[in-house]
């Protein structure tokens, strides 16, 4: 057996130390998403000393401890304390299941973006569309599209999502059906709220084109 | 907020709408399908899946599936999306086919649609109903309680269905009053129905009320423009004076009523002559039955007491049996009374385009003309032939030929007969060209008079001809000449000419305005002064707008008397307007006298129309007495109505309401007046002993139900 060479040495020194830093970071970690993060590989990963980033070329996982958000990607990079890239990435949190071509998150910023062939499955809620955002801090989704629902079946130019209350809106043109009911938006675009609750167990949501207050609220950054 | 944004949804659609009323969507307007019942344009919606509800506000058009209706409302609500469907909505408005309705209420599912305490309007009818059902698989409509309004009537009814243009109204009462409050008068039926294209209303067992008074109307009375122009009123003036040197008795102003219909094909006419102080009082009553193949007749006529009765059955496809009785009792001259017994075998005659016919008769008579009492049994046989070419550009020849052979056996009389009729008729252009020919050879030998059996020789030659043109700048003229020539004289008539009438006039059109001018003349009595024919020559003129009648006429008579200048006569009629009434008196003064003889002018004719202008229409009443001959007219006319009575349709009816805008923005009605003014009116015939009118409604406008025509155009 051959004795590991010292710039390997030098690696996984450096590597337990991030881990170890990572998992115990002081500050941050209790403040804010993604601050708190797991990565696990799933095979080798290299750090580029000069740079800070290190490489999953066999992908990993990576937890967010705090919010539980987990990522999964074929191959990921990171940079601690600043930023996550994966491909053919997977994402579980409060959102629901998201799966997309490329993932970046934003570490400092507590933020999501996802694009490429991208599918958001939660309770009650299938959609694809061509970009997502999630504010892990506010908890809002922000799909921009064309967005396509297939449960509820619905298209839209562009959808935010209230990741806490599971409500959705419809911005822009867009179609909902339920039913036997097909709404329409005015063909220069509209709102529409889709309120999420349950009716005998099963999640429904009921559509109203005068948007309350408090969704409104919620979204006001996204609508500013 | 809310309110401010309803009209300008409604406005929003139905400014994108069009005259189909269909919802339009605007920029602002989201859109829902349900499907299976139609599409909801809208402002706001709010589903409820708790409650299966669909909520949509803020000013909501709904447009059917398959059948043509769209609904407004401020609110919408919608139930039973996963189930059995229902909608509901306050106040809404449905526009269907040239319909609008506003109700209270509205409910529907996927079969039916229904509005409770609906304002009706439509291009020719508008109204109430308290309720409206649409099935929205048929397309057919339903009103319970409609009480609906046209232009010329209004229509009420425990249900009224409508399926396209066509009305069908249950247990209707329909009157010529839109005047609001219990009308004058009107018809109830078992049904009515309305042909709004074709304007015309068939009522079925229908009777007239007006007050306490109720007059059966038959089975089937059928109101439209063509039937309005032929409609008689069942009443009839007659003036009958006496003339000693005709030996005329007359019988005065008399005023007759009917027919009445007092069942099942029986029906009466009653009324009274000697009305005038001059003639005596006497009461006239008939009453006439029919049934398959029989009639009767029986009461006083002017003419005396009369019965009649015939029945004609067929026995076989080419053989009618018949039997008449005649009663004619006209007080103590010429009394007839007779009993026929009929056979008559008949054929067509297909090569000839006519038919043949042997009758052979069996009769009981009893007659008492001047000379004396006759009576007596007479058998008879005749044979007809009828035949013809058919129409062709060189013209149409006709032959009728009879004969007949009568043997009186309490007599010991006969009578034989035979009666040619060549005729030739021919158009040459504007010309009408008719040759006839009358030849009957007789040997006069029936007991009886003329009035009964009794024939007379005649050869008699005849032609007439009718010229009739227009053309440009309204004018058009016409010409008639008739000539009727006795070859052989009897005693009724001599040798000669017996009618040599010729007669031309030119009538010119401009505007109201209408100038006519003619000239005829009989010239019988000038080659044959036998103190029997007519001789006089006559010119005339005559201006007026219909209300306004100025005229002028000149007559010179030379026969039977030489009297000379008899008329040199100037007229006028002026229309007074009072509140209500219409006056238009005429006078006519004859200044001949003055010509002639230095004499004071003599009021040659005198008349007076008056006109009764309510909402029900315009009843207008006349006579005029022109050189002793008197005629009375009485017309009505729908079109015209009072001031300030309620006009229905389209047009200035119904509640000006949301209603109004919804109607003006999804195919606003741009109205017309209607012609108000008309005068169909049935005079007596110039020259007739007696002057008789039935009133008629006036032929003008454009029909019983479009007063007020309506176009449908884009706001």
């Amino acid at each position: 057996m051959r004795p590991p060479s010292r710039l390997a040495v030098v690696r996984v020194v450096l590597s337990v130390v991030l881990v170890v830093l990572v998992a115990a970071g002081p500050g941050w970690a209790e403040t804010a998403p993604f601050a708190a993060l797991t990565v696990t590989p799933n095979g080798p990963q290299r750090y580029d000393i000069s740079s800070g980033v290190t490489t999953l070329p066999q992908g990993g996982t990576v937890v967010d401890q705090d919010t539980g958000v987990t990522l999964e990607a074929a191959s990921m990079t990171y940079v601690e304390g600043v930023s996550i890239d994966a491909t053919d990435a997977s994402v579980t949190g409060s959102f629901g299941r998201l799966t997309a071509g490329s993932i970046h998150i934003d570490v400092p910023a507590a933020t999501l973006r996802a694009t490429g062939d991208l599918k958001l499955i939660r309770g009650g809620l299938t959609v694809q569309a061509g970009t997502l955002h999630y504010d892990a801090t506010r908890e809002v989704v922000d799909i921009r599209g064309p967005v396509e629902g297939t449960s509820p079946d619905f298209r839209a130019d562009r959808v935010l999502l209230d990741a806490k209350s599971g409500d959705v809106l419809l911005l822009g043109r867009y179609r909902f059906s339920e039913g036997a009911l097909t709404l329409t938006s005015p063909t220069g675009g509209g709102r529409l709220e889709l309120h999420l609750h349950a009716v005998d167990g099963k999640p429904v949501y009921d559509a109203a084109t005068e948007v309350s207050p408090a969704l409104l609220a919620r979204f006001s950054a996204e609508l500013r | 907020m809310r309110r401010t944004r309803v009209p300008l949804a409604l406005l929003l659609l139905l400014a994108a709408g069009v005259a189909s009323a269909q919802c339009e969507r605007s920029p602002t307007t989201s859109e829902l399908s349900i499907r299976g019942f139609g599409a909801a344009y809208f402002h706001q919606v709010r589903t409820d899946s708790t409650h299966d509800r669909v909520d949509f506000y803020g000013g909501v058009c709904l447009t059917g599936e398959g059948v043509a209706w769209t609904m407004l409302a401020e609110s919408v609500t919608v139930r039973g999306l996963s189930g059995d469907l229902s909608v509901s909505a306050q106040q809404p408005t449905l526009h269907l086919e040239g319909w609008t309705m506003t109700a209270a209420n509205l409910h529907a599912d996927r079969r039916e649609l229904t509005l409770e305490t609906v304002q009706v309007q439509g291009k020719d009818l508008s109204g109430t109903a308290t309720s409206v059902t649409l099935d929205l698989q048929q397309g057919s409509l339903r009103l319970d309680g409609a009480a609906l309004r046209g232009p010329t009537f209004s229509v009420r009814g425990t249900m009224a269905t409508v399926r396209g243009n066509a009305v069908t109204v249950v247990y209707p009462r329909i009157s010529s009053c839109t005047c609001a409050g219990s009308p004058l008068y009107d018809v109830e039926g078992s049904s009515a129905q309305i042909d709004l294209q074709g304007q015309s209303v068939v009522l079925r067992d229908g009777s007239l009320h007006a007050g306490p008074v109720t007059l059966p109307l038959g089975a089937s009375l059928t109101l439209s423009e063509k039937a309005l122009q032929d409609l008689s009123l069942p009443v009839k003036v007659t003036y009958l004076p006496s003339d000693a040197a005709a030996g005329i008795t007359g019988t005065g102003l008399g005023v007759t009523v009917g027919p009445l219909h007092l069942g099942p094909g029986v029906q009466a006419d009653i009324g009274a002559t000697g009305l005038d102080a001059d003639y005596p009082l006497a009461g006239l009553a008939m009453l006439t039955g029919k049934a398959e193949g029989d009639t009767f007749r029986f009461g006083k006529a002017p003419g005396g007491l009369r019965f009649d009765m015939t029945s004609d059955h067929p026995v076989l496809p080419w053989l009618d049996a018949g039997f008449d009785t005649r009663v004619l009792e006209p007080g103590n001259r010429d009394t007839l009374r007779e009993a026929v017994l009929r056979l008559r075998a008949h054929t067509p005659v297909p090569a000839f385009r006519g038919d043949a016919g042997l009758q052979l008769l069996a009769a009981g008579s009893s007659q008492e003309p001047a000379t004396g009492h006759v009576a007596g049994a007479r058998v008879g046989a005749n044979a007809s032939l009828r035949m013809g070419t058919a129409p062709a550009p060189w013209g149409r020849v006709t032959l009728r030929a009879t004969a007949s052979e009568t043997l009186y056996p309490d007599q010991g009389a006969s009578q034989w007969g035979v009666e040619l009729q060549p005729g030739y008729g021919v158009r040459l252009g504007p010309v009408q060209v008719d040759l006839g020919y009358l030849a009957r050879f007789t040997d006069s030998g029936s007991p009886f008079t003329t009035t009964l059996d009794r024939l007379e020789p005649a050869q008699r030659p005849s032609l007439d001809l009718q010229a009739k043109g227009a053309w440009g700048a309204g004018w058009s003229a016409s010409a008639t000449f008739a000539a009727r020539y006795d070859l052989v004289g009897s005693p009724s008539v001599g040798v000669g000419f017996n009618r040599l009438h010729v007669g031309a006039t030119v009538a010119h059109r401009s505007g109201a305005w209408q100038l006519s001018a003619g000239v005829d003349s009989a010239l019988e009595g000038a080659i044959a002064p036998d103190g029997q024919r007519a001789g006089y020559l006559q010119g005339s003129v005559r201006l007026t707008d219909g209300g306004l009648e100025f005229g002028a006429r000149a007559r010179t008579t030379w026969a039977p008397d030489p009297v000379g200048l008899d008329r040199l006569e100037l007229s006028a009629a002026v229309p007074i307007e009072l509140p209500g009434v219409e006056l238009r008196p005429y006078l006519a003064l004859n200044f001949a006298p003055t010509v002639t003889a230095g004499a004071l002018p003599a009021i040659s004719g005198h008349g007076l129309d008056v006109t009764l202008v309510s909402c029900c229409g315009a009843l207008q009443l006349g006579y005029r007495d022109q050189d002793g001959t008197w005629s009375v007219s009485v017309s009505v006319d729908l079109q015209r109505r009072s001031a300030g009575s309620t006009q229905a349709s389209g047009c200035g009816g119904g509640p000006a309401t949301g209603t109004t805008l919804a109607v003006a923005g999804s195919g606003a009605q741009t109205c017309r007046a209607g012609a108000t003014t008309g005068g169909g009116s049935t005079t007596a015939a110039p020259g007739s002993a007696n002057g008789s009118a039935s009133g008629s409604t006036s032929a003008s406008g454009t029909g019983i139900m479009a007063g007020a025509a309506s176009d449908a155009s884009p706001p």
